[in-house]
């Protein structure tokens, strides 16, 4: 069972261009409905997400047969995340309610710089595009790793929305200049603090047991010391969001209290929970 | 240089809160990163803020950084000309 993150969109590279092509000329309902065709398929395939999407319900106290079914409700959840991503990229947009919208806006008006850390409890890449503004400048760590059918679609909708990439460069070292600088600058920093990809971990307690989340993010907000938001989005109905940030103090069990409130999220809305490979170090045993 | 040695070493071992460490312990000439010291990537970003915090020195180039942060004898000579406080 994979213990860390593909980094990577599924769908060949014919698959992703087709549905930018469809979700342009289609109503995304039509195509969530067509997904569901699709999700029977991608069940069967997909061994390993599926492991991880029955673990996390059974650890909210599902039975096997409800968590069994709870799998394909998580799956339908994310094909949606994922349409709605490439509808982004098509151009399409959606209504979106920023709660505490005066404190973050705040934020943005201010010279400082900031972190904000995304898990992946909702839809985390559009938290960006919805986030962003004219004002400030984010900037999104990534991996890279992503198809060029992904990359390049994304690379456009984000230079649409005074959004820029850094790329993690373990070798030269490069990503962590430009953390530096623009955070120097008052601009912003945005990074997923719950996928593990290879780099140091450090261990939290998330629903009863043990987890391993990335210790780099938590180290650079430490490092730092500019202010740190937590960001969650929500999809509320197909053509709405609503996005919740909330700050935190960027202090020594940084990683515990981010942890402490993914499960919180996740348990409010457990569809929403994406991170589809295995969290934990321990297998529930019952 | 040698006072500016042993005060980039007090200064490292604060900035990295290495709490058991005293100066004595680092070597002037082994490598930063990978062996020697063993230090990260993040642990490089703590010493970038550090040469803007304390000297007024700004790195932006990956390539030169590699250079700089290669000891702490090159860290100094690097501060010994460049520092702007």
């Amino acid at each position: 069972m994979a213990q860390e993150w593909s980094g990577q969109t599924g769908g060949t590279h014919w698959m992703q261009r087709a549905l930018v092509h469809w979700v342009r000329h289609t109503d995304i309902r039509i195509m969530y409905a067509v997904t569901n065709l699709w999700l029977v398929w991608y069940m069967l395939v997909r061994s390993t997400e599926r492991h991880g999407a029955y673990m996390f319900h059974r650890r909210r106290g599902r039975t096997r047969l409800q968590a069994a079914c709870d799998v394909y409700r998580s799956f339908y959840h994310f094909a949606k995340a994922i349409i709605d991503r490439f509808a982004v990229y098509a151009g399409k947009s959606f209504e979106v309610t920023v709660e505490n919208s005066e404190r973050y806006y705040d934020k943005v008006h201010d010279p400082e710089g900031f972190v904000m850390l995304f898990s992946h409890v909702g839809n985390t890449e559009m938290a960006a595009y919805f986030l962003a503004t004219p004002d400030k400048r984010m900037h999104i760590l990534t991996f890279g790793g992503e198809s060029p059918e992904v990359m390049s679609r994304r690379a456009e909708a984000m230079a649409q929305n005074n959004i820029g990439t850094i790329i993690v460069e373990p070798e030269t070292m490069s990503h962590i200049y430009r953390i530096n600088e623009v955070l120097q600058q008052g601009e912003v920093l945005t990074m997923a603090a719950d996928r593990r990809m290879g780099g140091a971990e450090t261990v939290c307690r998330f629903m009863d047991a043990e987890a391993r989340f990335p210790a780099g993010p938590f180290r650079i907000c430490q490092a730092i010391k500019k202010p740190v938001l937590l960001t969650f989005v929500i999809k509320e109905s197909y053509r709405s969001y609503r996005v919740y940030t909330e700050e935190l103090a960027p202090t020594g069990d940084l990683a515990q209290r981010f942890a402490e409130r993914v499960e919180q999220m996740a348990l409010a809305h457990p569809y929403e929970w994406f991170n589809f490979y295995d969290f934990w170090k321990g297998e529930i045993k019952n | 240089m040698e006072q500016l040695i042993e005060q980039l070493k007090a200064q490292i071992i604060e900035a990295l809160s290495f709490e058991d460490m005293t100066p004595a312990d680092i070597d002037t000439d082994a490598p930063l990163f990978g062996e020697g010291l063993g230090l990260d990537s993040i642990d490089a970003l703590e010493l970038i803020m550090l040469l803007d915090r304390e000297y007024g020195i700004k790195l932006a180039d990956p390539k030169a950084g590699k250079a700089i942060f290669a000891s702490v004898r090159t860290m100094a000579e690097y501060i010994s000309t460049h520092r702007t406080k």
